[in-house]
C-alpha cells in the first residue's frame, strides 16, 4: 500500500507524520465524524467502504484530468450509451428543463433504486451552480455515469468559486443540530441542508476545486442498494484544492 | 411542475392536495389560524429538494394545534420522513403511503397504496405486511418489494405512530 494511506488507528495515535496529501483509511468512520475530520485536517482525505484509495492518490495527482473525466477516475465506465448522460447547461438555463432530461435519462428500471436521490442531488447541483454562477452564460458540465455496480453524478464549472469549507460547515450544522434546528437558526433560503442530503444519500462526494480552471462536485453510490440501506451506510469525503494557477 | 395547494373535504374535514414540485418555487398558503384535524394528500408531490423541506417544515411548524393526517404518500416523501427528523409535523399520522414494488418478469415498478392497520400493521414495534401478491401483479408473477422493509417503514415506528391510524 501507498505511503500516502494512513490507517484511522494510526492517525488517532499521532504517528502518522505530516498529514500533507495523506489518504485516511477507516471502515468505522461515521458521516459526521468524516465530515469533522476534514474540516479539522484539510489536507486530509477520508476513504470507508472498501474504496479504492490508491484511486484517490492518483486523482489527486492528476487534478485536471479528474475534473474533465470524473467518471472514467472513479469507476470503470461501460461503453452502453444507456449508462452515460452528460450534458452542458448554463445559469440561465430552465431547471424545470434540465431535471425533464435527467429523469427522461433515470427512466430504465435499472435506475429505479437511486432514482428519487439521483434527481433530488441533481437538484441541489444544478442550484448550487446558478448560485454561484455569477453571469447567466456561465457553463457548467453536468453528468450521470453508470455501470453494473455503481453510479455517479457530478457538476463541473468553469469558474473555481466552489468554497468547500462553506460545503463541510454547513454538512457539519446538520450532523451536530439536525436538520430541523439548523432550519430554526439559519435565516438562508436552504440553512445548507442541501450540501448534507447529497452528502447523505451516496457513499462518498468529492469536492474539487482547482481556482480559475473550475470546481467539481461528484457524489457516488452503489446502483441497486436501497435507499435506506445507503443513508445508513458509511462515506468517503474526499476533498482536492488545487493551487491558484 | 409548479406546485400548488388544492382544497377539498375528507370525513368532514379539510383535505389539503400539494401538487407538484416543492422548492424554491412552491408557496404554502397561510393558514396560521387553523385548529383541528386536516388532511393532507401527498399522492401528486413529484419531488422535494432542501428548499421545500425547509418551506415545509416551517410550515407545518405554523400550525402546531392542528392533528395532520397524511394520505397517498410517495416514496420520495417517505424518503424524507425517514431520513429527516422533525419533517413529519408533531402528532401526525400517515395514513397511507405508496410502496414500490418491482416486477422482474415484466420489468416494471408498481407503487402499490398500503393502509396503515390494514395492510401496514404494526405490532409490538415491529412492521409486518399482509397483502396479496396478485393485487400487485398479474397471475404467476412475484413482484418483489422494492425497498428494504425494516428499514422504509421505520418512521411509523420511530413517530409513535399507532395501530390505529
Amino acid at each position: 500500500m501507498s505511503k500516502k494511506v494512513i490507517h484511522l488507528k494510526d492517525y488517532i495515535k499521532g504517528v502518522h507524520g505530516s498529514l500533507q496529501d495523506k489518504v485516511v483509511v477507516g471502515s468505522d468512520i461515521r458521516p459526521g465524524q468524516a465530515v469533522n475530520l476534514a474540516i479539522q485536517h484539510r489536507p486530509l482525505q477520508v476513504i470507508t467502504n472498501g474504496f479504492d484509495e490508491l484511486r484517490i492518490v492518483k486523482i489527486k495527482d492528476d487534478i485536471d484530468k479528474f475534473l474533465d473525466q470524473p467518471g472514467e477516475c472513479l469507476i470503470e465506465i461501460t461503453e452502453d450509451i444507456s449508462s452515460r448522460f452528460q450534458q452542458k447547461f448554463f445559469a440561465n438555463s430552465s431547471k424545470g428543463d434540465f431535471l425533464l432530461q435527467v429523469d427522461q435519462f433515470l427512466k430504465s428500471s435499472k435506475f429505479r433504486r437511486v432514482r428519487e436521490d439521483l434527481h433530488l442531488i441533481s437538484d441541489e447541483l444544478f442550484t448550487n451552480f446558478t448560485k454561484s454562477a455569477s453571469s447567466p452564460t456561465r457553463s457548467m458540465k453536468f453528468g450521470i455515469d453508470a455501470n453494473d455496480e455503481t453510479v455517479l453524478v457530478y457538476c463541473r464549472d468553469y469558474f473555481g468559486t466552489l468554497n468547500p469549507s462553506s460545503m463541510l460547515e454547513n454538512m457539519q450544522r446538520c450532523f451536530n443540530e439536525g436538520i430541523k434546528n439548523a432550519i430554526r437558526k439559519d435565516k438562508g433560503a436552504g440553512a445548507g441542508i442541501g450540501s448534507y442530503l447529497i452528502f447523505t444519500l451516496g457513499v462518498g462526494m468529492a469536492i474539487t476545486v482547482s481556482p480559475g480552471k473550475g470546481s467539481l462536485v461528484v457524489v457516488w453510490m452503489p446502483r441497486n442498494a436501497h435507499h435506506e440501506d445507503r443513508v445508513d451506510m458509511n462515506k468517503s469525503l474526499i476533498i482536492i484544492e488545487g493551487k491558484e494557477s | 411542475m409548479a406546485f400548488e395547494v388544492q382544497q377539498g373535504q375528507i370525513d368532514n374535514n379539510l383535505l389539503l392536495m400539494l401538487v407538484g414540485d416543492i422548492d424554491e418555487e412552491a408557496v404554502f398558503p397561510s393558514l396560521k389560524n387553523l385548529t383541528g384535524e386536516i388532511y393532507i394528500d401527498l399522492k401528486s408531490v413529484s419531488s422535494i429538494n432542501s428548499i421545500g423541506i425547509r418551506a415545509w417544515i416551517l410550515w407545518f411548524g405554523e400550525m402546531a394545534s392542528v392533528k395532520f393526517n397524511f394520505i397517498n404518500c410517495p416514496k420520495a416523501m417517505v424518503m424524507q420522513m425517514n431520513m429527516v427528523e422533525g419533517f413529519l409535523p408533531q402528532g401526525a399520522q400517515v395514513k397511507t403511503l405508496q410502496v414500490p414494488f418491482y416486477c422482474e418478469n415484466c420489468d416494471e415498478e408498481k407503487d402499490i397504496v398500503f393502509e396503515v392497520g390494514k395492510e401496514i400493521q404494526i405490532q409490538g414495534g415491529q412492521i409486518l405486511l399482509k397483502f396479496d401478491k396478485d393485487r400487485v401483479c398479474g397471475p404467476g408473477c412475484e413482484p418483489e418489494l422494492d425497498v428494504n422493509e425494516s428499514k422504509y417503514f421505520r418512521f411509523l415506528i420511530n413517530g409513535g405512530q399507532s395501530q390505529a391510524a
